[in-house]
């Protein structure tokens, strides 16, 4: 007999019939009767003051039923970066601009009109009166002394310092047998997800309104609404429908959800705002570029003696969630490899440009990308196997890193050797012909955060409920938000195993509304299946504990003896003595009369989120740890520069895989995200104009770009997540980029030191006669 | 994004193409619609009248015969023609190139009459309304007085990037247009072209595109073309090549070699032509007629390509379509 | 001038009075209150409109309402039978080929369309298929299984 009867099977997700026949219910597709389209106005200049808003003739045109503007909503500014030690000031955005533009694409008004034709004719007679004020663009320049403030508070242009310092970094590179410094610069991204941000709206007569919009963070949305529209916090009810793919874009609080809401008070009617492909790529968050300088010092043999990292971030025109990006840049670099000592200087610059923020891998990317390069430099350089001084280095079970990260379960090296396997690394490694190649990289990242950024007390991190139903199924009521990885059916399984079910199918998913369902944090930093998951495992182990206390009664044994599975509780050892998981739900109600409701809830352990060593960077930031690693084989077209990257062995260490054919899904979709980064996605401006605002301008990878990807999954049970489970969602994002960029070193003895490679990049460095190793 | 308010006319005949754009000024013609639709979504073009012609069956033929060659009707889907048995067959490089275009939804939507007739782009050129608000000046071809791609260049540099032009080239195949009177014109697709960004074509705003043809190549015959593009679907070329060869008695009769996404048009390329009529084709030989188109081109770059690696690229595809047309 | 057309959507019959500039994606959406196929990038690009129009995979987003009457519309509402799934849209669940869903309309008619005509496809000739629908959360791997699937 397995194991388990639910989890770690292959569980088709309870919402894929819903979306296979289109009607799951996207922010897009209410149709509420008398709904009005809303438009934004954005501003069409990179930096100006705001003289004057002229919405009189707009608010004449024949349909249009409301215009706001910066007048309309309170001064609380909103944002997601709230709580202590971080000052108020990191939330340094209005969802319409009060008196200055920072951006291309800032939003200054907001329409709302019987049809989409109306609002568009409305937007033109908005007058806006500009003082055009000199912009910045390049980081070089934001940073000069003298140049012009995007944001009072923060002079220079700095939106975000952090120095890490840990251990003895001068005297480790003293004491280093090979030191290497290299420089590394990574692109622009954005998420593009296929769903742009959209939401509806309907305020009531009452003073409340319900909110559907495309997000991951809906109990933050909540509270940034009511801040902005100036109503309590009860009467605001934020319901997420399906969400058409999020990756940390829509896990911001965006203008559009209190601008709608603000416009069906306004109008009295409901109103739906969908951006545009071009409004999405152009107003939203993207991910951000860096600058990377770094030092890594070794001993003979490759041992990691220190790092000295200093990044520089292109942060554009607001601060967004970045406090937290270039927080993460610099501690998610103490893993996958022990580091004894360490030194990080980062600094996010302002910009006249769109904003950055998380985008899936975050913080993880752009770090990993330089020191898994630099692995492979230092081991060619010391003659070393590049998956061993990857394995010398690694963290392992029961380690805690300089910065208090607790290694509870690690696959580290079980991922070097299985994806390295499976790529044919032995036969192949500086064995294959001129212009072929094969690379490996590691990653690490956190099963969520250990602590909340936004409330300063919330009532857990991630709350469940479940209720008994007469007929012996179950209601599960989670805040937790599935925005396609899904969650939701993990979290079944979860619960489902817990009681006992013989399947998902016995219990129902209620999930995110922020009115009947528990408070969960939201879709960020990989932390579903860890956190919620654990929330739902106790709220499902709460109920089979009484209904194990029931059947004890019903079998007159006793509760010790009895074991609660496949729907049915019975004695251990002699299955044909026992009730069904029906009889005993409906013997306890007969009973008892009163509800069956249980509360799981799970808050990081106390040796996490001990937020005191914040300011130095020594956080234990995370429960718990995934592992894994990538390799890649690619063909180098020497006479075009074209890379065809053939293949991903994707390992990653998820410590457990409740729904394995989920995790493989969420393995190739992190391959795929960031092979479009390695080779064809970027997101450029020019001076504050968005160039690559379309799809046909930002290139996401199709079907027939893609190399085969092979997800292997990695076991390590971890001691902290749900039956052993960590993240599967955000690390098997991260090696890729190195992988790949590994494999055309292999290949041509090219090293890639910026992103995206172009094959204009491959054939200036072929014909710089063969590059350097 | 919504399209604009227009007037939309539907005729159900050659004839009355022509009588309708004669009555309505600032009129015009879709058919695929994947090219004119976004460009009016985007604000760049917001014609009083929309002529849908696609209701003209006549229009849509694939018709071969040995005698009279190939005749498409400009209103033949790519699709159909990527996948037409005697085109695949004979006139392999037209198949390639229809079929390389875009996305299978777009080759079921566009046509061929569509595709030779596609305006050039820019970076600049293809933006929405919004985002044309705040610039301070507008480039030659929205009607402004700069050129951004070059800064002090006298006119429009927009790049051609239409996949089937050079392949028609490499095969001689001929337009007919239909001016403002009725009457038909046949002319080399060569000379369809003005090479010039601003307005590639010579169409009148009367005139409209009936068909293409194509003679029957003589025996010992291949085509080829060949794109390269930065993804392997959806994409425009960020080069093309086209080659035609015809070998007989061990040389090479007769050659069509042309290009597109290098400048302001598809660009036929007679030098390489000369190289390698009347030669046995030899990889030095190749390796020389790729150089020549090598020196001929004189690219301009295009967002992040550079003009250096578009006439590397040429050099490459040049020599690797000849090559897969002399196989 | 509003228009009053006509509509044949999976096999019904559907009337709305339009401006000639109206989509046949909005009119869809909007009108018919068909809001299965998307709009993801408006222009062309991504695949998420794909309908089928006599016999083949199209964009909704570029089609003129106009243009499509008298035509036989198929869209994603219209593939379940009597309450039973389409076998592509089965094998898109069992498979795991929907993640957020948001692109699965649109790739499910290209994949219809595909095998409709080609009803043995090879691997390469199903990525061709759909590589005109874009995928953000599967990586395709899941896709391409459930349209291989699908024809065996």
């Amino acid at each position: 007999m397995d194991k388990y009867s639910i989890i770690g099977k292959r569980q088709v997700r309870t919402d894929s019939a819903v979306k296979a026949t289109g009607a799951a219910k996207f922010a897009g597709d209410f149709l509420l009767p008398g709904m009005l389209v809303g438009k934004i106005l954005r501003s069409p200049l990179p930096h100006a003051k705001i003289l004057n808003i002229d919405t009189s003739k707009a608010m004449k045109l024949k349909g249009v039923r409301a215009v706001a503007t910066g007048k309309d909503i309170t001064d609380v500014p909103h944002g997601i970066m709230r709580v202590d030690p971080l000052p108020p000031i990191l939330r340094d955005k209005y969802s319409l601009a009060k008196e200055r533009v920072r951006f291309i694409g800032d939003e200054v008004a907001a329409v709302a009109a019987i049809d989409e034709d109306t609002a568009m004719e409305a937007m033109e007679l908005i007058k806006v009166d500009y003082e055009e004020l000199p912009a910045v663009f390049d980081i070089w320049e934001s940073l000069k002394p003298g140049a012009i403030q995007i944001h009072e508070n923060f002079p220079g242009n700095i939106s975000t310092l952090t120095a890490f310092h840990h251990g003895d970094v001068d005297k480790a590179f003293a004491e280093s047998d090979y030191i290497l410094e290299d420089k590394y610069e990574t692109q622009r991204t954005h998420h593009s997800y296929i769903e742009p941000h959209a939401v509806t709206a309907e305020f009531y007569a009452s003073g409340e309104v319900t909110i559907w919009p495309s997000t991951q963070t809906p109990f933050y949305d909540k509270v940034c609404i009511a801040e902005t529209i100036g109503v309590p916090v009860n009467k605001v009810r934020v319901i997420k429908p399906h969400v058409g793919g999020g990756f940390g874009g829509k896990g911001d609080v965006h203008s559009l959800f209190p601008i709608s809401a603000l416009l069906s008070r306004m109008s009295g009617k409901p109103v739906q705002i969908s951006y545009t492909r071009e409004e999405d790529i152009v107003s939203t968050t993207r991910r951000h570029p860096t600058i990377i300088e770094q030092k890594i010092g070794v001993k003979k043999d490759g041992r990691i003696m220190g790092f000295d990292s200093k990044i520089l971030a292109d942060g554009g025109a607001y601060q967004g969630i970045s406090m937290v990006s270039i927080f993460v840049m610099a501690v998610f670099q103490h893993g996958p490899y022990k580091l004894p000592n360490y030194r990080c200087d980062a600094r996010r610059v302002y910009t006249n440009k769109p904003y950055c923020g998380a985008q899936r891998g975050h913080g993880g990317i752009q770090p990993r990308f330089v020191i898994e390069s630099m692995m492979d430099i230092i081991a060619e350089n010391l003659n070393l196997d590049p998956l061993e001084i990857r394995r010398i280095n690694g963290l392992h079970t029961g380690d805690i890193t300089l910065n208090k990260f607790r290694i509870r379960s690690c696959g580290h090296i079980e991922s070097i050797d299985r994806a390295a396997e499976d790529i044919g690394w032995k036969d192949k490694r500086k064995k294959l012909p001129e212009g072929k190649g094969v690379g490996l990289a590691c990653n690490f990242f956190a099963s969520g955060p250990g602590f909340s950024y936004f409330f300063t007390n919330p009532p857990s991190h991630s709350g469940v409920n479940i209720t008994a139903e007469e007929d012996g199924t179950f209601l599960l009521y989670t805040g937790s938000s599935d925005i396609g990885q899904g969650s939701e059916t993990a979290l079944a399984m979860i619960a489902a195993e817990a009681i006992g079910l013989s399947s998902i199918d016995q219990l129902k998913v209620i999930a995110a509304d922020t009115a009947t369902t528990p408070m969960d944090l939201g879709t960020y930093g990989s932390r579903l299946t860890t956190i919620a998951g654990n929330a739902a495992k106790m709220a499902g182990t709460k109920i089979k504990d009484e209904l194990v206390e029931t059947a004890a009664d019903m079998l007159e044994a006793n509760k010790e003896d009895l074991e609660s599975r496949d729907g049915r509780i019975y004695v251990k050892g002699n299955p044909e003595k026992g009730v069904t998981i029906r009889e005993a739900v409906q013997t306890r109600f007969q009973i008892k009369r009163i509800p069956l409701t249980t509360v799981g809830y799970y808050n990081p352990p106390a040796d996490t989120g001990d937020t005191s060593g914040f300011a130095e960077g020594k956080v234990s930031l995370s429960p718990t740890w995934s592992f894994g690693a990538h390799a890649a084989e690619v063909d180098v077209d020497k006479e075009t520069g074209v890379v065809k990257v053939n293949k991903v062995s994707a390992a990653h260490d998820c410590g457990f895989a409740i729904n394995p054919l989920a995790v493989e899904g969420q393995i190739e979709g992190c391959v795929s995200m960031t092979f479009g980064q390695a080779t064809c996605e970027e997101f450029r401006t020019e001076k504050g104009w968005t160039m690559t605002n379309s799809f046909l301008d930002y290139k996401l990878p199709t079907s027939e770009d893609m190399p085969d990807v092979i997800p292997i999954i990695v076991e390590s049970i971890d001691t902290e997540g749900p039956f052993g489970a960590k993240e599967a969602s955000e690390g098997a994002n991260i090696p890729t980029i190195p992988a790949i960029t590994n494999a055309i070193c292999d290949a041509i003895g090219f090293r890639v030191r910026d992103l995206p490679i172009n094959p204009e990049k491959i054939l200036r460095a072929l014909e710089k006669k063969g590059g350097e190793k | 994004m919504r399209l604009p308010k227009f007037e939309y006319l539907e005729p159900t005949n050659v004839k009355e193409i022509t009588s309708l754009l004669k009555k309505n000024a600032d009129a015009i013609l879709v058919a695929g619609g994947t090219d004119i639709l976004p460009k009016m979504k985007q604000r760049i073009v917001t014609p009083k009248f929309v002529i849908n012609v696609t209701k003209i069956e006549d229009l849509k033929k694939i018709e071969f015969g040995e005698k009279k060659g190939l005749i498409l009707g400009s209103l033949a889907t790519l699709d159909n023609i990527s996948k037409s048995k005697q085109v695949i067959e004979k006139f392999t490089a037209l198949a390639q190139a229809a079929g390389r275009i875009a996305s299978p939804q777009l080759r079921n939507m566009g046509t061929i009459g569509g595709n030779i007739s596609i305006e050039s782009m820019c970076m600049y050129f293809n933006q929405s309304h919004e985002w044309r608000k705040g610039r301070p000046h507008l480039c030659f071809k929205l009607g402004g007085d700069r050129c951004f791609v070059a800064k002090g260049s006298k006119e429009c540099l927009a790049l051609f990037q239409a996949d089937t032009p050079p392949a028609l080239i490499a095969l001689g195949a001929t337009v007919t247009i239909v001016g403002s009177t009725g009457k038909e014109k046949i002319i080399n697709i060569e000379d369809f072209y003005t090479q010039k960004s601003k307005k590639v074509n010579i169409l009148k705003p009367t005139d409209f595109v009936k068909q293409i043809h194509i003679p029957t190549p003589p025996k010992g015959t291949k085509s080829c073309y060949l794109k390269m593009a930065q993804r392997a679907a959806i994409d425009y070329p960020i080069a093309g090549a086209a080659a035609c060869i015809t070998i007989s008695g061990n040389k090479c009769k007769n050659a069509g070699i042309a290009v597109t996404s290098v400048g302001s048009g598809p660009l036929r390329l007679k030098e390489v032509e000369d190289i390698l009529i009347g030669n046995s084709i030899t990889d030095e030989l190749i390796a020389k007629a790729a150089d020549a188109a090598y020196e001929k081109i004189r690219p301009m770059p295009h967002f992040n390509i550079s003009a250096w690696y578009k006439r590397k690229l040429i050099r490459v595809l040049v020599k690797r379509s000849i090559k897969q047309a002399c196989i | 001038m509003k228009q009053l057309i006509e509509l044949k959507v999976n096999g019904e019959s559907y009337e709305a009075a339009i401006d000639p500039h109206r989509t046949l994606l909005e009119v869809l959406r909007e009108n018919v209150g068909m809001t299965g196929s998307k709009e993801g990038c408006d222009l062309g690009a991504c695949g998420a409109c794909t309908v089928i129009i006599d016999g083949k995979a199209v964009l909704a987003c570029l089609t003129l309402a106009l243009d499509a009457r008298g035509k036989e519309i198929t869209t994603i509402e219209g593939l379940a039978k009597d309450g039973k799934l389409h076998p592509l849209q089965q094998n898109f669940v069992d498979y795991g080929a929907i993640q957020c869903g948001f692109c699965t309309p649109g790739a499910i008619m290209s994949a219809k369309a595909l095998l409709d005509e080609n009803p043995k496809p090879t691997v390469a000739e199903i990525k061709r298929g759909v590589s005109g629908n874009l995928c953000r959360c599967t990586g395709y791997t899941k896709i391409i299984e459930a349209i291989e699937v699908t024809a065996k």
